[in-house]
């Protein structure tokens, strides 16, 4: 299979093996730039996140935009598929994302206005996205949360044994034309953590194929619930890499994590 | 490993899904449909022995039961597990097969 445009009214020079390397090389950068380790402040909550694609890039993303009321917009998200094409969307995704924002006052308006943004493109491609999208108020300390077909978030109370999910949902990106989506807002109090994360997290596999699944990322969630979210994140990284053999990370894996605990932070 | 098995009973077609619906193995979901007789009025994909299937594989199986549908053909995904299932309500699957 050639590696060029087929349908390129002038000849097109193939890419050589360097080439190719150096644009990957290049796009690795990009993608380090955009969804790697971030970390943010506002008052009241501390929030960390962090994106590895399977190969060289991915189609998970993930981003934290502080909102002018001085809170927060944690959205996360994943492309169907992997490699070159869906990062291409996931950087699209991002972008719009970004651009959306001064312009929706909700996680239901922004999930609403990027579908039916992406509804065309990704119907003609065959594929669809999920995502998740919260905004955190300082001022009352609450959290709005809408979601397009994305796992869970997971909500851990300071006197909770285990992450209970908070059961949002809505379609996922590209599927139905003009899809609405339903808010959830919580109340976190002081010392509850909220995790967010793709599927490639509870589809990691280990040697005997059992996957470390929704219930292996709650109880490392609980074991590790001490840990501040820029150390948590990381740190479930590692237990997933623990629990998976080489080749049982089959899928870009995003996480992001956050601490509540009340204004003296930020 | 995906292994797919079709019989048609008069105007039921059924296709038995199993093993890993996923980006390596859901080419063979759509030839698959193809073997169904022209008649066919209703197809019943079969989805106790699927074990898994990731955001490829569901997707296929979206397209294919919507292409079905727009041939005014019933579609019916049956014996899916909890997980599975879960995973495709959550995605909006059913929501959207029902808009048709």
């Amino acid at each position: 299979m050639r590696g060029i445009p087929e349908r390129s009214p002038w000849p097109v020079r193939e890419p050589d093996r360097e080439q190719w390397v150096r644009e990957m090389q290049f796009a690795v950068r990009v993608q380090e730039a955009l969804v790697g380790d971030t970390t943010i402040s506002v008052s009241g909550a501390l929030v960390s996140g962090r994106s590895v694609p399977q190969f060289a890039v991915g189609g998970d993303c993930f981003d934290l935009i502080p909102l002018p009321n001085g809170g927060l917009r944690i959205t996360i998200a994943d492309v169907m598929g992997k490699g070159f094409g869906v990062a291409m969307l996931m950087t699209m995704f991002r972008t719009a994302v970004r651009m959306a924002t001064p312009e929706t006052d909700s996680p239901g308006a922004l999930l609403r206005r990027l579908n039916r943004q992406f509804y065309g493109d990704l119907q003609r491609l065959g594929s669809f996205l999920t995502a998740a999208c919260i905004d955190y108020s300082p001022s009352s300390r609450q959290l709005t949360m809408a979601s397009a077909g994305h796992p869970y978030p997971l909500l851990l109370r300071t006197m909770g044994d285990t992450p209970e999910p908070i059961k949002v949902r809505g379609v996922s990106v590209g599927m139905m034309p003009d899809s609405q989506y339903m808010e959830v807002s919580v109340s976190p109090a002081d010392g509850d953590k909220l995790v967010l994360f793709t599927d490639g997290v509870v589809e990691a596999r280990n040697a005997e194929g059992s996957e470390f699944s929704a219930k292996g990322l709650a109880s490392a969630i609980a074991r590790l619930r001490g840990l501040p979210a820029e150390v948590l994140v990381p740190a479930l990284l590692d237990t997933v890499a623990a629990f998976a053999t080489e080749s049982g990370v089959r899928d870009d894996v995003t996480l992001v994590a956050a601490d509540f605990a009340g204004p003296r932070q930020g | 490993m995906l292994s797919l098995r079709h019989t048609q009973s008069g105007n039921v077609f059924t296709l038995a899904i199993a093993g890993e619906l996923a980006l390596e193995t859901v080419d063979g979901l759509q030839r698959a449909l193809t073997a169904r007789s022209p008649d066919t009025n209703r197809v019943i994909l079969d989805c106790e022995k699927l074990l898994f299937a990731d955001s490829t594989g569901v997707n296929a199986l979206l397209q294919a039961a919507l292409a079905l549908k727009r041939f005014t053909i019933r579609v019916d995904v049956v014996h899916l597990s909890d997980d599975l299932k879960e995973m495709l309500d959550i995605l909006g699957f059913f929501e959207v097969l029902d808009s048709l």
